[in-house]
């Protein structure tokens, strides 16, 4: 029974993988990343340099040695630093010098965020934080990538990975909607259609929202979407794992993340579009592919 | 020297305590959220997990934006905030909430912080040329309507609450 539940348990976290679940991740992140890097680009003093309003995080936090870290760059630097951080994506999307690329974008990616990003603070730039994290140690590389071509001949040359960074992911993509489902069963202010009524019409509304508000629905329509929206958040991590309907959870999950985005300009958890297909197991994604052709 | 072998056990040992310290803190992160309290900050990892299981909260009844005003030969004038922070207005409202600094500090005011911004905005202004005496930040409150964000952003229907003046 206890050397079962150890090779079960060994086999899940463990076990040798074929890389192509993470590597396909890691272009769709990394495309993800460009888009989400161009918003920043563009207004580059404003949001990382001396001449914007920002205000260092940790500036009361770190010794002194450690000060420097917290002291606002000229623009220069800022410029110099992103065109860096712009490199390693590069690096990291085609799977060239992989964890280099990561590492630093790691160390850029957290340099940024303490002296500015963290003034909007969110959960999936900790999502996103952690996925570079668990990117360094995965293999992800392994295939689909400069690398592949150059020590094993073929872009689609491969070599297994193991499997924990994928599992690490998906596990705390369950955990992440797991919990957020069961906060909005007991949070005050989803106890009816309020929330998604204001939702529509404050803060984060988009011109499609409002034209949603001025159809005048009545409350219990708001009521009762946002009692589904709990339904499905609760169910949605355990669907993600039961192989018969994956997709239809993982479909939902589109048209959800893409209705916040339409709705409520809050775009971001696109990128959860990039790993919902860790979630099959790698033998089967790798199989997948093998018959459309796109691994060897 | 260790052997192929025994590098093995360690990598999987170290393996193993990686798997069974991550479902451990999120274990721990799990249940702040079910007994609905945020974890002290200096319990970092189980703040960042914490922090990834965060439901939407921006439930507001009423529009608000952070008002930053500069004061120049006496007269009072209005930074317009796009001119710092360019972007989207859902933004805009969480940075000037600070809400970052508010988990940092476990405070639901960080007035510290506010002087701070306040002093940042004197001397990036001073920067510019010109010769500012004071600068002032307060919320701007107005009421919701259903034609677009700013349509009731117009007095009597405005409501300020000061928050710090600086220097």
């Amino acid at each position: 029974m206890i050397s079962k539940f150890i090779h079960t348990w060994n086999t899940f976290w463990f076990r040798s993988a074929p890389p192509h679940s993470m590597a396909v991740f890691r272009i769709l992140f990394g495309i993800f990343f460009y888009i989400y890097s161009a918003t920043f680009l563009v207004n580059v003093p404003m949001f990382f340099s001396d001449q914007g309003l920002i205000l260092p995080l940790l500036v009361d936090h770190v010794p002194s040695w450690l000060q420097f870290v917290t002291v606002l760059p000229p623009v220069w630097v800022s410029y110099v630093l992103c065109t860096i951080f712009m490199l390693a994506l590069t690096g990291f999307t085609f799977g060239y010098r992989f964890k280099l690329s990561t590492f630093l974008m790691i160390v850029i990616a957290y340099y940024f965020w303490q002296l500015s990003l963290h003034m909007f603070i969110t959960s999936y730039n900790r999502i996103l934080f952690l996925c570079l994290l668990v990117f360094l140690f995965s293999g992800a590389d392994k295939t689909y990538s400069l690398w592949a071509k150059k020590y094993l001949g073929s872009y689609m040359a491969w070599q297994p990975i193991c499997i924990l960074p994928q599992r690490l992911i998906t596990v705390q993509v369950t955990i992440t909607y797991l919990g957020v489902g069961w906060q909005k069963w007991i949070l005050p202010m989803w106890q009816d259609g309020k929330v998604l009524k204001y939702a529509f019409q404050t803060l984060w509304a988009t011109p499609l929202g409002f034209k949603v508000i001025q159809l005048g629905l009545p409350d219990v329509v708001y009521d009762f979407f946002v009692f589904i929206i709990k339904v499905w958040e609760s169910a949605v991590p355990f669907g993600f794992w039961h192989k018969k309907t994956r997709i239809f959870w993982i479909v939902t999950a589109w048209m959800f993340h893409l209705g916040i985005a339409v709705l409520m300009s809050i775009w971001w958890f696109v990128f959860l579009f990039a790993l919902y297909h860790l979630f099959w197991e790698p033998e089967e994604f790798y199989t997948y592919l093998k018959k459309k052709g796109r691994a060897v | 020297m260790y052997s192929v072998a025994m590098l093995q056990k360690i990598k999987m040992a170290v393996l193993q305590y990686v798997v069974i310290i991550y479902l451990s803190i999120a274990g721990i992160a799990i249940g702040y959220t079910m007994i609905g309290k945020y974890p002290h900050p200096y319990l970092l990892p189980i703040t960042y997990i914490y922090g990834m299981i965060s439901p939407y909260k921006g439930y507001i009844s009423e529009n608000q934006q952070l008002h930053i005003e500069v004061q120049v030969d006496e007269r009072w004038s209005t930074i317009q905030l796009e001119e710092y922070w360019p972007t989207l207005y859902g933004e805009q409202v969480a940075r000037g909430l600070l809400f970052s600094f508010q988990s940092l500090y476990v405070t639901d005011f960080p007035e510290q912080k506010y002087r701070e911004l306040a002093a940042r905005v004197f001397e990036l202004e001073q920067k510019k040329g010109r010769n500012i005496q004071y600068v002032r930040l307060s919320w701007k409150y107005w009421p919701v309507s259903t034609e677009s964000i700013f349509a009731m952003h117009y007095p009597p229907f405005i409501r300020s609450e000061f928050l710090v003046q600086y220097p």
